[in-house]
């Protein structure tokens, strides 16, 4: 580790691993995944229509809330995008460049964190583990997945970890000016994704609460700090269309399948006449059930090593949310830091990871990587004090011991480290494609040649409509001028010559019907788009 | 003395909760319980099992070549009680019992092992260890029913208090041995677990081992001796091992290994050389297994969802909820705590092998496979306990504070508690009858009552309603010695027609209308205008089994 001590080589090491950060989130930008799924072009085409006419697709001006198709996003990846788009244009690098931007971003912004966070350690074993962290969560599958698609989330991640650096740099150095840019930050990040709302507005309470010696100290500015905080987090509180994602998503929303057990239970009771029965067959005990299940899912050793959750979007074929050769990194890191790190960041970094998954276990389908990502990177201040722990116990052997087990154990590293980036940037498109709605963007080029003809999406191709103006780079005025966008609540809708949803009786000879489902007979087969795997995406046929 | 009296309290909790409504919960005894009744009530009246092997060491049974010493064990309550589900569900509620006795022993030699510690110290962890396993779902759920496992956890435990007693008087190493020997002639996992757990031992208490090591020697080869005749028989029966390769993942690879087989045919077009060594065979199997074994490590598993339907009630895992937070504080102040090194070395390394068995097998994660957690589940909890007692103690907040957090975490557990006692006792019966294959018991005396007025019985084997055999055979107590004079059984897979005395097992055809036949089937077996006599409901109203004439 002496190596360590020199400057140079330490920054040299530092800027490496930046480096190599930037180059996995921006190599093949846009090619791989080599799709865009539905809410990427949605964000796509709305950040366009913003940027060219100040309005949505739905005609709304710069608004808080976008409505999309009814999940209403938060707005700072759409504002974010139009910035991307205005500059390289309507394309899937320009709608995954914030993601990819702030990904890498993250790295720098870990480091920082990890800097306030070991700063109790001496100097040496403060920038060993701040650059341990900060190569960890460089080459985190789990980050480098959401970096290279256009998922708002990893924007909320960035701005959680500046905000709680900030944060912890305002206690240390007694600088209210950073706590002030530390909460507008926090509150910004609630604008990012829907989970941060739930994550910050508990995290920040608890931040007051660890620290609050230092709040006391200047109990006007704390009172200030905590108006601002809640003047800032007001708007989505109370615009109830924000939260109406949230709440269509959670567990109370689709509880018909989940009550279903224990209506069949208290139906039983009641035959029975079994009091205590029905008073423990409540609704509110089996919510509360459900819900310890979701959030405990978000520990399992299968969803965060082996094989991650049930998206394919959201993992690496065969790869977890961490890698494999961290099961036994994390728990020597969460010993090492209870046992060596002071109490009150201890404090932080479980009550970042307890949290972490809060907001997500409300939703159905638990685990979802997606929205627990604000776990990043306290996995990765595990990681990197796990290995460090490793590395301060072999560094102490024989040499002969000492140089056969750090071979060893960087044979295995690699070789794990490899073989995410070989499942990564082989097999991601091979073998995701249809996850990822392979298939939509080249059947709108394939059909927007004919345009004396009529072409009909069915309603298999969901939401074609976005991929349809996203393609052909619809101009945004006119869409929004037509009125065309109040219609796409219809089964059955228009753009031009373009029809979308339940419109198959409309469908006449010589139209062009593109579906996923092979047809009989009536139809002339045009085109068929292929996955790579040789499988059919999409049919185009014309009506004879 | 004082003490002692909570012991007593424990075993009489244990008694009742192990024998309250005994026979009765689980509902019916699945086909395994009766295969085991069978071959033990055969035993006895003729000393053979079903195949007419004499004095088995491996029963054949369904071809999964059980281990026979659960029959054996269940000789004395069927000659006692007569052959039926009480009686062969006895001796595994007697092990429970016992275990729980032992595990208190155990928890006291494990402790103190550490001169240290101070006795009311090891008192206590012993007397709560002893009580979580009394209340233990996870235990309360294998001591009621027939399954070997759990007597195999018994002689384990056995073992390991008599070898760790053995420290002070060397010849207990004999008792200790013999025991492990024993969970090799009970149940199947042991075969790997036992040689593992008695390697660690030595393992861990290698110092003091080495000093007597001609005798310790001695005492080993007692356990090898012991241990010979059955991986003899093992190993010379032809297909004696056929259920180990039954369920393991090596067994069923077409589908586990296509997409390895996928990636690597595209890594050939590729030229990809990297990719040859990453799209491995070898390295999915080696995922296969770390997945196994890590998800007996999923809290989900242990604390809310549990496994298959038998091997806990609905809606409930294989410990408490409450006891999630104990569980991580025992952890943690067992790896952090003022305890000898020997002790966190045996507790944590015993915890870690228990799931390999466990995770070559393809079902995982699996409660019963890995039932060899308890009671080292039961020391966390317990140490857990004792440790946030302590944390509460030494809070610097108001005394009603205290009490008030205690209050709240109180009823929640009692909550828990309450909610288990009636997914077990009220509500496992109405819904998992079907995964304790209920409906034999009346259809075999109502068919029993009129197989005079009928030439010939048909009963169906086809799902739900496999090994019907072995079932009628158990609940007609029919006459072994004439079972084995009229051929006894010829073989024991899934798809085999047996038949004895007038009764006839093979699958019902759809145009079957055999007169004089009365026929056993699912409702699907007939058609409207058949004669159904009888139809057996489940206790939640479905229709089960129906029993008729076709016409």
């Amino acid at each position: 580790m002496e190596y360590f001590s020199q400057k140079h080589l330490f920054r040299l090491f530092l800027v490496l691993v930046v480096f190599v950060g930037f180059f996995l989130r921006f190599y093949k930008l846009g090619l791989i995944p080599d799709s865009l799924n539905w809410d990427e072009v949605s964000w796509g085409y709305n950040a366009y229509s913003i940027l060219k006419t100040g309005y949505d697709e739905h005609g709304n001006f710069l608004s808080l809330s976008f409505k999309a198709f009814g999940d209403y996003k938060q707005p700072l990846y759409v504002y974010l995008t139009s910035v991307s788009i205005f500059i390289f244009g309507l394309n899937s690098f320009a709608v995954r460049f914030p993601s990819a931007f702030f990904g890498s971003l993250g790295i720098i912004a870990v480091y920082f964190f990890s800097l306030e966070f070991f700063s109790g350690f001496d100097r040496k074993n403060r920038l060993r583990l701040s650059l341990l962290t900060t190569a960890f969560y460089s080459l985190s599958p789990w980050s480098v997945q959401f970096s290279r698609v256009a998922y708002e989330a990893n924007i909320g991640v960035f701005l959680v970890i500046t905000a709680t650096w900030l944060f912890l740099r305002a206690v240390r150095t007694r600088n209210w000016n950073f706590s002030f840019i530390s909460i507008v930050i926090f509150s910004l990040s609630g604008y990012a994704y829907h989970s941060n709302k739930i994550f910050t507005s508990i995290f920040v309470g608890i931040l007051f609460l660890i620290f609050s010696k230092y709040f006391l100290q200047n109990k006007k500015k704390t009172i200030i700090l905590a108006v601002l905080f809640i003047l800032l987090n007001l708007p989505w509180v109370i615009d109830m269309r924000t939260t109406a994602r949230g709440r269509s998503v959670t567990i109370f929303a689709n509880s018909t399948q989940i009550l279903e057990k224990s209506v069949k239970q208290l139906d039983f009771d009641q035959k029975e006449n079994n009091v205590l029965g029905l008073l423990l067959h409540n609704r509110r005990v089996v919510f509360f059930e459900k819900y310890s299940e979701n959030y405990l899912a978000h520990f399992s050793p299968k969803f965060l090593f082996i094989s991650g959750d049930n998206n394919p979007r959201h993992h690496t074929p065969e790869i977890g949310m961490l890698y494999l050769f961290s099961i036994f990194l994390v728990p020597l890191g969460i010993i090492f830091l209870l046992k060596n790190q002071n109490p009150q960041k201890s404090l932080l970094v479980f009550a970042y990871l307890f949290l972490a998954p809060a907001a997500s276990a409300l939703a159905f389908d638990s685990p979802n990587a997606s929205r627990s990502l604000v776990f990043l990177p306290t996995w990765q201040v595990f990681e990197a004090s796990g290995l460090f722990v490793i590395s301060q116990i072999i560094y102490k052997q024989k040499s002969i011991l000492k140089y056969s087990v750090l071979g060893l154990l960087t044979i295995l590293i690699s070789f794990n480290v490899f073989y995410y980036l070989h499942q990564y940037f082989v097999h991601t498109n091979y073998e995701t494609q249809y996850d990822w709605q392979y298939g939509y963007e080249q059947a709108v080029n394939f059909t927007k040649d004919f345009q004396n003809q009529n072409v009909f999406f069915l309603e298999d191709m969901q939401q074609a409509y976005i991929f349809y103006l996203f393609y052909t780079k619809y101009d945004p005025a006119s869409y929004i001028k037509s009125g065309d966008s109040a219609n796409i609540v219809k089964e059955c809708f228009n753009i031009d010559n373009y029809h979308f949803g339940l419109c198959e009786d409309k469908i006449k000879s010589g139209d062009m019907v593109v579906t996923t489902d092979s047809k009989d007979k009536d139809f002339k087969l045009l085109k068929t788009i292929f996955f790579e795997n040789q499988e059919p995406a999409v049919y185009i046929y014309e009506k004879n | 003395m004082k003490k002692n009296w909570w012991l007593i309290f424990i075993v009489l909790i244990s008694i009742v909760f192990r024998f309250w409504d005994f026979g009765k919960v689980p509902v019916s005894p699945d086909w395994d319980e009766v295969a085991l009744g069978y071959n033990a009530y055969s035993i006895l009246k003729t000393g053979k099992d079903e195949f007419g092997q004499k004095f088995p060491l491996i029963m054949r049974s369904f071809d999964d070549y059980k281990p026979p010493l659960y029959a054996y064990l269940s000789i004395p309550s069927i000659s006692v009680f007569g052959l039926n589900t009480v009686a062969v569900r006895i001796p595994s509620a007697l092990f429970g019992v016992l275990t729980v006795i032992a595990v208190y022993f155990l928890t006291k030699e494990i402790f103190s092992l550490d001169n240290k510690k101070d006795r009311s110290f090891v008192e206590n962890i012993a007397l709560l260890t002893s009580f979580f396993l009394a209340i233990s779902p996870w235990h309360i759920q294998f001591s009621r029913v027939a399954f070997e496992a759990n007597v195999s956890l018994s002689f384990t435990v056995f073992g390991l208090v008599f070898f760790l007693k053995a420290f002070k008087k060397n010849w207990l190493f004999i008792p200790s041995f013999v025991f492990f020997t024993l969970t090799f002639y009970t149940y199947q996992s042991a075969k790997v677990l036992t040689p593992l757990f008695v390697l660690i031992l030595i393992f861990v208490f290698r110092d003091y081992l080495w000093k007597i090591r001609t005798r310790f020697l001695i005492y080993l080869s007692i356990f090898t001796v012991l241990s010979f005749p059955f991986f003899w028989t093992t190993f010379t029966t032809p297909n004696a091992l056929l259920r180990a390769k039954g369920v393991s993942v090596f067994s069923d690879t077409t589908p586990f290994l296509e997409r390895s087989v996928e990636r690597l045919v595209r890594d050939k077009e590729n030229n990809d050389k990297i990719g040859f060594i990453f799209d491995n065979r070898r390295l999915s199997y080696a995922f296969a297994f770390f997945n196994g074994y890590l998800s007996h490590f999923d809290l989900k598993w242990l604390f809310l969802t549990g496994d298959l339907a038998r091997y806990q009630p609905p809606n409930f895992g294989h410990l408490y909820l409450f006891g999630l937070p104990f569980f991580l504080t025992g952890i943690y102040a067992l790896a952090f705590g003022n305890f000898s090194k020997k002790i966190k070395l045996l507790i944590f390394l015993w915890v870690l092998l228990v799931p390999i068995p466990a995770s070559i097998a393809r079902d995982v994660p699996n409660g019963v496979r890995t039932l060899n957690f308890l009671p080292f589940f039961q020391i966390f909890i317990a140490l857990g306990v004792i440790s946030s007692l302590n944390l509460i103690k030494s809070l610097r907040v108001n005394k009603m504070i205290k009490f008030t957090i205690l209050g709240v975490y109180a009823c929640f557990s009692v909550f828990n508690f309450i909610y288990y006692l009636d997914q077990y006792f009220v509500q496992y019966n109405y819904f998992s009858s079907s995964d304790w294959q209920y409906g034999y018991e009346q259809a075999v005396s109502y068919a029993n009552k009129n197989s005079q007025n009928y030439e010939k019985l048909i009963i169906s084997n086809e799902e739900p309603l496999e090994q019907s055999y072995m079932f009628f055979l158990f609940f007609s107590k029919y006459d072994p010695k004439t079972y084995l004079s009229e051929g006894g059984t010829v073989s024991g897979g899934f798809a085999e027609e047996h038949h004895f005395g007038s009764y006839f097992f093979k699958p019902i055809m759809k145009d079957e209308k055999d007169k004089n036949t009365l026929y056993v089937g699912v409702p699907g077996n007939f058609d409207s205008d058949d004669f159904i006599i009888q139809t057996i409901k489940s206790p939640s109203g479905e229709n089960i089994i129906k029993i008729g004439e076709k016409n």
